[in-house]
């Protein structure tokens, strides 16, 4: 490595306050945003700006030391010492394996048996060899260590090793270990490949302050793409069973590639960050949504992969084959590339997620994209292609700005839709979405051959001003002032509609979308699935919520009724219920016991008949109420029925029993049939539903467990609609939800009906309580939620808000069960228990219940109705 | 006799304007402008080079060579050459 004499010039005091500056601001945005929090960049946060400022005040000559010493400061914050330490030790010890006096090829074959070993304990076939009592530390070296020690060298080992053959003048130890121990990789473990060369050579090669700002301008860029993400993500992510239309399969098709954002935001900050310590790097994306074809798209989008497989496999595949011929060596050089490249995707999963995937997807998508590239590389090679051009030639004709609009709209559909089937949860999905453009309408695809040729125009417009500007304009150049203006007043903006006090101005959906991307939350769609495309997995946005990637385990093989099958704790019941609980239960699930009574219901022993004076409340609902892996004296049902006898003056009862009748995935669909069949025996007085958002999705799964089990003794409306959907025991899963989408705000809307119309029929009042996820932030909640209350309110029914029951938005993470699981914890659920004693209190409900206990006032759901009025 | 630099210089400069930038002001070419990293030059055109080396001159590119630490300018290239000439 080399500096460069620029190295030197260390920066003047006022134009030094004016980087400081710019990077404070832009690190309080992180902060204020949550930026990548689920990885901890918080911690990292201090370490850049006071490294940064410590690093560029210090002679050239220690720096290299400077920026390699941030890094276990960095690995003890986030970290911790002990999982620290391991992973230096290890890596360190890596490192020398790097420069054992064998050849270059031993080494490797010794880093080989080495990643073995490391690779046997990341997917646990094998544990390390240390005593029971620091079980704790061998989980933590395995899930915590090996993924950032493998995110280190995992690229970078192979990279080294083969520019170490060919090495030329002399680069310090400090310089060699900085390659490696790059301080933004303890929080990164996807990191960009960088390439030791370009480490070397890119090492404050130019003036040292145009290398800092921009390392600001793309921090700022990265969070740009970071928060364009979120808003993508939270906004625009169509569920794939709601695609009906041609416009809504070009939504999902363009949502899938927009996700992108994610990988290039964080590419962005990484490098920035490591601009700011003088690392002159490249960029790692260019405009990839603008690629003439798919050589262009492989060129600009993950431009130091890229660069990787050519140095390591296509430049040496290709001169091995060339006595094949240009051509026939470029194909396979060129095909072989792409298979490696899946391959090593899978590789780099393994070391970061532990599991290797082989999924036909994947296998598919690079092999799709292979044949693309290929094709468009055979063609460059015999008629060549538009290079970039030194001087400003003659003015762009029109018809080549036509043509290059059309090139880069048709690559952007293709991308999008190859994308899509990438990121699908299965080709199934992605199929049975595909097939919506087959009914696609005559007018429907008018209206699409009409915006792609608009996205065409545009691009004619924007390159025909580009090219009379370029040769109008003189060229210019934005001095590190302007720059520092921008960048300044775009963080001032950001952190200005971050503040409370000021987004709480805007109207409710613009306050609601600030609150959104403020945060570090899943989607709906995710939050029922927990399924996504291969960057989203990997960057594992749904083990959010702990304080880094390495501290991000996976959900355990037996989190789930610790390892059994479900079907041993569920009775099938041949109705709508499809299930519920096997009476009995003693087991362990989500980590905690839970144990139903003889009844099948989560509680304690009742007797059927009800003792005298005693009010019995039946409380329905889905997973959120069964309240597992939570202790069942403190799920909300067991609470509720604490509070109301804590605070029972003995007037009206002498106890409250709350009886929990909850399964999960239930809607309201089940309902009217739970109650009657598992309720009214045992007397019940009142009954409180609890509806959780996205309903419509329950319900639909609800009828399409009727189909797929072929189960008949439904209400003939249910039969109906699945006479109507047209769909069959026989048809996937996804298809048959698919098929029933449409149907979904009837049903919702049938089965309050049903609920209100038992509630008369019975007499016993119904409440219904809408219940909120605690990651519901996005607009497909909001939307849902006055679906649902619009609807609960005309079937006649008493409905109450839960809505923000959990706190603020931006930060839920204490309230969820786990980083893999969602659901309430402990706190979750006594917020929960607090609210709908305190709401009941205010209905006045149990009085209302004592009337209909009496079954002789007519008192009940109407009066309730009008207690909620008065409030 | 082989090639000196200059001559090598004069006789890359040619083939990259020939060959990657038709129509390209000469002047404009000089030697140290960055082709790999300046985006002239991508995998194909490194490929195509390398061939042509092997034609012209008859000695073969390593694969590390085809970087930009090697061939990035013109200048580069014709070091590269003429070093393996040289053996």
């Amino acid at each position: 490595m080399t500096m460069s004499k620029t190295s030197d010039d260390r920066p003047q005091f006022t134009g030094f306050l004016l980087l400081a500056a710019q990077l404070g601001l832009l690190l309080l945005v992180a902060d204020r945003f949550l930026i990548e929090q689920t990885y901890g960049f918080g911690k990292l946060i201090p370490v850049i700006f006071f490294g940064f400022i410590v690093h560029a005040w210090l002679p050239p000559q220690w720096r290299p030391q400077f920026f390699l010493l941030l890094f276990p400061v960095a690995t003890f914050a986030l970290l911790g010492v002990i999982p620290g330490i391991a992973l230096i030790g290890l890596g360190v010890f890596l490192f020398l394996l790097c420069h054992l006096p064998v050849s270059i090829l031993a080494r490797g074959a010794i880093l080989i048996v080495i990643a073995a070993v490391l690779g046997a304990i990341r997917a646990g076939f094998i544990e390390l060899p240390v005593p029971e009592k620091y079980w704790a530390f061998s989980r933590i070296f395995a899930t915590q260590t090996l993924p950032i020690l493998s995110a280190m060298f995992m690229f970078r080992a192979i990279v080294y090793l083969y520019d170490l053959r060919h090495e030329k003048g002399p680069v310090s130890y400090w310089q060699r270990l900085g390659y490696f121990f790059m301080f933004p990789n303890v929080c990164f473990p996807l990191f960009p490949v960088i390439d030791y060369q370009a480490y070397k050579r890119n090492y404050y090669d130019s003036a040292a302050f145009e290398i800092y700002q921009k390392g600001i301008d793309w921090i700022l860029r990265g969070i740009t793409h970071l928060l364009l993400y979120r808003i993508v993500y939270h906004y625009y992510v169509p569920d794939p069973l709601t695609v009906d239309t041609l416009a809504e399969v070009g939504h999902y098709a363009l949502s899938s590639f927009l996700l992108y954002l994610r990988v290039s935001g964080l590419f962005h900050l990484i490098i920035g960050v490591l601009c700011l310590f003088g690392f002159n790097l490249p960029e790692t994306h260019h405009r990839y949504y603008l690629s003439e074809s798919f050589t262009d798209f492989w060129r600009r989008i993950n431009i130091y992969w890229k660069d990787f497989m050519m140095k390591l496999f296509y430049y040496p595949i290709f001169l091995r084959l060339r006595g094949w011929g240009m051509t026939r060596a470029m194909i396979a050089a060129t095909l072989i590339t792409f298979v490696i490249t899946w391959a090593l995707h899978s590789y780099q999963w393994f070391w970061l997620r532990g599991t290797f995937p082989l999924h036909p997807q994947d296998i598919l998508f690079w092999g799709i994209l292979a044949i693309f590239v290929t094709a468009n590389s055979l063609y460059e090679e015999k008629y060549g292609r538009k290079r970039k051009q030194l001087t400003k030639g003659a003015a762009l004709p029109l018809q080549d700005a036509l043509a290059k609009a059309t090139k880069v709209t048709t690559v952007f559909v293709v991308i999008c839709l190859l994308w899509s089937f990438w990121t699908s949860s299965s080709i199934e999905q992605w199929l049975a979405v595909m097939s919506v453009t087959l009914d696609a309408s005559v007018l429907e695809w008018l209206s699409f051959i009409a915006l792609y040729a608009l996205a065409i125009a545009i691009g004619v417009a924007v390159q025909l001003y580009n090219d009379r500007r370029d040769r109008t304009v003189p060229e210019r150049r934005f001095s590190i002032p302007q720059r520092a203006a921008w960048v300044g007043s775009a963080a001032v903006f950001l952190l200005a509609i971050a503040n409370p006090g000021i987004s709480d101005q805007f109207n409710p959906r613009a306050s609601r979308l600030v609150a959104t991307i403020t945060g570090d939350q899943m989607n709906t769609r995710d939050q029922q699935q927990l399924v996504k495309g291969y960057y989203e997995q990997m960057l594992g946005a749904e083990t959010s919520g702990a304080v880094a990637w390495s501290v991000l385990p996976d959900k355990p093989d037996d989190w789930m009724w610790n390892g059994q099958p479900e079907a041993e704790f569920v009775v099938a019941t041949n109705d709508i219920r499809s299930n519920m609980f096997r009476p009995g239960i003693q087991a362990i699930h989500k980590g905690r016991d839970f144990i139903t009574n003889q009844w099948g219901l989560r509680g304690p022993e009742i007797d059927k008949p009800k003792p005298a004076g005693t009010q019995r409340v039946a409380m329905l609902g889905s997973s959120y109420t069964v309240g597992a892996g939570v202790e069942v004296d403190f799920i909300f049902p067991s609470l509720l029925q604490q509070f109301l006898n804590d605070n029972n003056t003995g007037a009206d009862y002498d106890k409250f029993e709350v009886m929990n009748l909850a399964y999960p995935g239930e809607s309201v669909l089940r309902g009217s049939t739970r109650l009657e069949k598992q309720a009214l025996e045992f007397g019940v007085d009142v009954a409180i539903y609890m509806s959780v958002t996205d309903e419509i999705q329950f319900a639909l799964r609800n009828l399409r467990d009727v189909v797929r089990h072929s189960v008949t003794d439904v209400d003939p409306y249910f039969l109906d609609v699945i006479k109507r959907a047209e769909v069959t025991a026989d048809m996937s899963a996804d298809e048959i939800e698919r098929r029933l989408r449409p149907y979904g705000e009837e049903l919702i809307e049938w089965a309050y009906g049903d609920l209100a119309r038992f509630a008369r029929e019975k007499n016993v009042p119904v409440i219904v309580f809408v219940l909120p996820r605690t990651g519901d932030t996005d607009n497909h909640y909001w939307k849902e939620w006055d679906f649902l209350s619009q609807t609960i309110k005309e079937a006649g029914l008493v409905v109450v808000d839960l809505d923000g029951v959990y706190g603020p938005i931006r930060d839920r993470s204490d309230v969820k069960l786990a980083p893999w699981d969602w659901h309430p914890n402990a706190k979750g659920h006594e917020l929960l228990g607090r609210r709908i004693y305190q709401e009941l209190i205010e209905l006045d409900v149990m009085r209302v219940a004592a009337a209909s206990d009496a079954r002789s006032t007519g008192l009940g759901t109407s009066e309730l109705q009008m207690n909620r009025k008065q409030q | 006799m082989t090639d000196n630099v200059d001559t090598i210089k004069a006789a890359m400069k040619e083939y990259v304007l020939n060959e990657f930038l038709p129509g390209e002001d000469p002047e404009a070419l000089e030697d140290d402008t960055a082709l790999i990293t300046g985006g002239i030059m991508d995998s194909i055109a490194t490929i195509k080079f390398s061939l042509f080396v092997e034609e012209k001159y008859g000695v073969e590119l390593q694969a590390h060579e085809l970087s930009a630490d090697y061939i990035d300018t013109v200048a580069g290239m014709a070091s590269v050459i003429h070093s393996k000439l040289q053996g």
